[in-house]
């Protein structure tokens, strides 16, 4: 027959044809470290997406982390001058992290289930989480929305000994349009509600105000509600083959914290097999209602914690991507964080201290 | 042609890709009124009028795939057969009901390609109501000629006429088409991405028209020889090959071999394939 | 809050008005134009950031939480 073909007039091409792509797994390893002796984390990562039956899809991902190093114990104004002291001890944890998703396709559209479990000695987090997504205008937008729910427990067996609990429900919904050959937006609401134990049991303030001394323990209020706003933009350069990439997200709580974060990403191949892609991100906040760094009281909301004071942060990073034969894909990437209350327009919070950390990411992708 | 058709081409200037694509739309065009048997005036048509008549001359170009398709009915034992249509009086796949056996037996004596009196240039249908169709072939066939106009013209093509493509070369930067192969048994969402750089693809698949009577499936691909749907066949069968008209062929003939389609797939050399079940 | 709500409106607006064919998404449908192309990295930044920072969230449903508070 092939021979008959060949007396016709038609041209005769050579076949060339790569693997049909349906199912992809990969390995992470995400190394961090923070400056000045304080935390380090390392991070390995297994993950797989797969259609398992007909019209189903699964997803599965499993995290260790171990962590080590020192962190925040107590701010104290000692002296005068606040000062925040981390832990004598150097701790070492782990935490765990396994999470399946199973998705199951109706015509253009789907639903997902999930399940989250995170383990760590003193902390179990365990989520279930919902979501559908719907095709609308032969697939030039997509409607998302979701619900989850998450159960925290703490659990503390220093002294004094705590078990703390935690729900938090969520619900989500997003907007995915495709606004031209050359660009995709995407517009997503996330609000949050939990409820119970928010308190970091293991810092505390030292506060010596003219001759008396408190003691106060990190405590926060027991109900966090929050609202997130992120939309994601991406757009195409085709005279460079490039890819933009602009994130912003505006998150507003009721712990009084307002943030914004922009995050900007410019992917650009330098060749078939490499690809470099730089990432600048600013993000700013405000600091809690509660946050101070001195106490008048030993008992009652307040807290001392950096992560709820007033800063600014940039996070420079540059990745790397190279593509081995058809299949699979290798990606490096390094980044600086550092925090710094200067850094927020319209001013930080006085005396925090510069917070400096880096990150390390390696990860191998296979397509099957 | 009621299937969506595309061409997508890459030139020089948008000016040169567009008559590029309209030289080649056009050749499809031209083979469409030369084959289709919805058309009257179609060589086609004139050859079904004349059977129990007289014989009828061909072209050149109708002739050498009236050559094609012997070679393809002899090398494939009798399973690839463009007298085959027949069937389609009786087997109404919108209907859902599936005709009666003595029908489908009073059918037999119409079909065969070795009742065909075929000597270049002329050919003969010796019994009323006999035909032939270039189902299995006309499409593929304009999918290598429009391909052809397109490189003949400088132009890097992906052409998919209705789900036979032809890639006369890779895109820019030597990336690949992407062309999303569908699970049949799953309804659109789930589909593989074939990374194409070059070659031409052609499905056969029964899958969209079929009739599902007593928990049976029976599926719109007939073995000329009995009428009726191979048991025990693939849901669909696509196939990589050097130009479309073959990779046609060789799908559709592997559907036929049913449970046999992928061990027969594998022994022919210089295509490769994938088979659905 | 209120200017945040016009954007909001002003994006939904924006649905419809554009209609971007089968044949056209090519460059989409490249990977560098996925939000995330590799769902693990993506999963670690987001996590890092929420150790450190206040905020979090608006990626998507179904997060893990952790101890970081």
């Amino acid at each position: 027959m092939a021979a008959a073909a060949a007396t016709l007039p038609l041209t005769s091409l050579p076949v060339r044809a790569g693997q049909i792509e349906e199912a992809k797994a990969g390995l992470n390893l995400f190394s961090y470290q923070e400056r000045d002796g304080r935390i380090g984390v390392l991070a390995p990562t297994a993950w797989v997406q797969a259609p398992v039956a007909r019209d189903i899809d699964l997803e599965a991902r499993m995290t260790f982390d171990s962590v080590a190093g020192a962190s925040p114990q107590y701010v104290s104004n000692e002296g005068g001058n606040i000062v925040h002291t981390l832990s004598s001890a150097s701790i070492r944890e782990w935490r765990k992290e396994g999470m399946l998703k199973a998705t199951r396709w109706i015509g253009d559209d789907s639903v997902t289930l999930g399940a989250d479990v995170s383990s760590e000695h003193d902390y179990l987090s365990q989520t279930l989480s919902a979501d559908a997504k719907f095709e609308f205008l032969n697939k030039n937008v997509t409607w998302a929305v979701g619900a989850s729910v998450t159960g925290d427990a703490i659990g503390f067996t220093g002294f004094p000994a705590i078990q703390g609990k935690r729900t938090t429900r969520a619900l989500f919904t997003g907007i995915t349009q495709l606004l031209s050959p050359t660009d995709i937006l995407q517009s997503n609401l996330a609000y949050s509600n939990g409820r119970g134990y928010f308190n970091d049991y293991y810092e505390y303030t030292v506060s010596f105000l003219g001759r008396r001394a408190f003691l106060h323990r990190d405590q926060r209020p027991d109900s966090r509600r929050s609202v997130s706003w992120l939309t994601r933009w991406k757009h195409y350069v085709p005279d460079l083959a490039a890819a933009l990439g602009v994130d912003y997200r505006y998150y507003q709580d009721s712990w009084g914290i307002r943030s914004h974060m922009a995050e900007a990403s410019w992917h650009q191949p330098l060749s078939s097999t490499w690809a470099v892609r730089p990432v600048v991100r600013y993000y700013t906040q405000n600091a809690a209602d509660f946050y101070a760094t001195t106490f008048a009281f030993s008992s009652g909301v307040g807290s001392s914690d950096s992560r709820l004071a007033a800063f600014g942060a940039v996070t420079l990073a540059l990745n790397f991507s190279a593509r081995l034969g058809d299949r699979d894909t290798l990606e490096m990437g390094a980044g600086r964080y550092v925090q710094r209350a200067s850094w927020r327009s319209g001013g930080g919070s006085p005396d925090l201290p510069r917070f400096d950390a880096s990150y390390a990411m390696l990860g191998w992708t296979r397509s099957f | 042609m009621s299937c969506r058709n595309e061409i997508q081409t890459f030139s020089e200037t948008r000016a040169d890709a567009q008559a590029a694509a309209d030289q080649a739309i056009a050749e499809v065009h031209r083979l469409e009124r030369l084959w289709s048997r919805y058309r009257p005036d179609s060589i086609v048509s004139r050859i079904n009028e004349a059977a129990g008549r007289g014989p009828v001359v061909v072209d050149e170009e109708t002739a050498g795939l009236l050559d094609y398709a012997a070679t393809a009915w002899r090398e494939s034992a009798g399973l690839f057969d463009i007298t085959s249509g027949v069937f389609r009086r009786i087997w109404n796949f919108s209907s859902g009901r599936i005709p009666d056996a003595e029908v489908v037996r009073a059918c037999l004596p119409l079909v065969g390609w070795d009742k065909v009196v075929w000597q270049r240039p002329e050919i003969h249908l010796p019994a009323p109501g006999m035909e032939i169709d270039f189902g299995g072939l006309g499409k593929e066939y304009a999918a290598d000629r429009a391909a052809g106009v397109l490189s003949g013209l400088g132009c890097i093509a992906l052409v998919n006429l209705g789900g036979d493509i032809v890639a006369s070369a890779p895109r820019p930067g030597d990336q690949p088409w992407l062309i999303g192969i569908r699970n049949p048994q799953a309804t659109p969402g789930i589909f593989g991405k074939l990374p194409l750089y070059s070659g031409a693809l052609a499905t056969s698949g029964d899958y969209e028209r079929c009739i599902v009577a007593d928990g049976r499936r029976y599926g719109h691909i007939l073995d000329p020889h009995s009428g009726w749907p191979v048991p025990g066949g693939p849901a669909s069968v696509s196939v990589l090959a050097a130009n479309c008209l073959l990779a046609g062929t060789l799908a559709t003939v592997a559907m036929l071999r049913g449970g046999e389609a992928k061990n027969w797939l594998d022994s022919i050399e210089a295509v490769s394939h994938v088979v659905w079940t | 809050m209120s200017r945040h709500c016009l954007l909001i409106l002003a994006l939904l607006a924006l649905a419809g008005c554009a209609n971007v064919e089968p044949w056209q998404r090519g460059y989409l449908a490249k990977p560098e134009m996925a939000f995330d192309p590799n769902p693990a990295t993506a999963v670690q930044m987001q996590h890092m950031y929420a150790s450190k920072e206040a905020a979090s969230g608006g990626y998507g449903v179904g997060g893990g939480g952790c101890g970081c508070n």
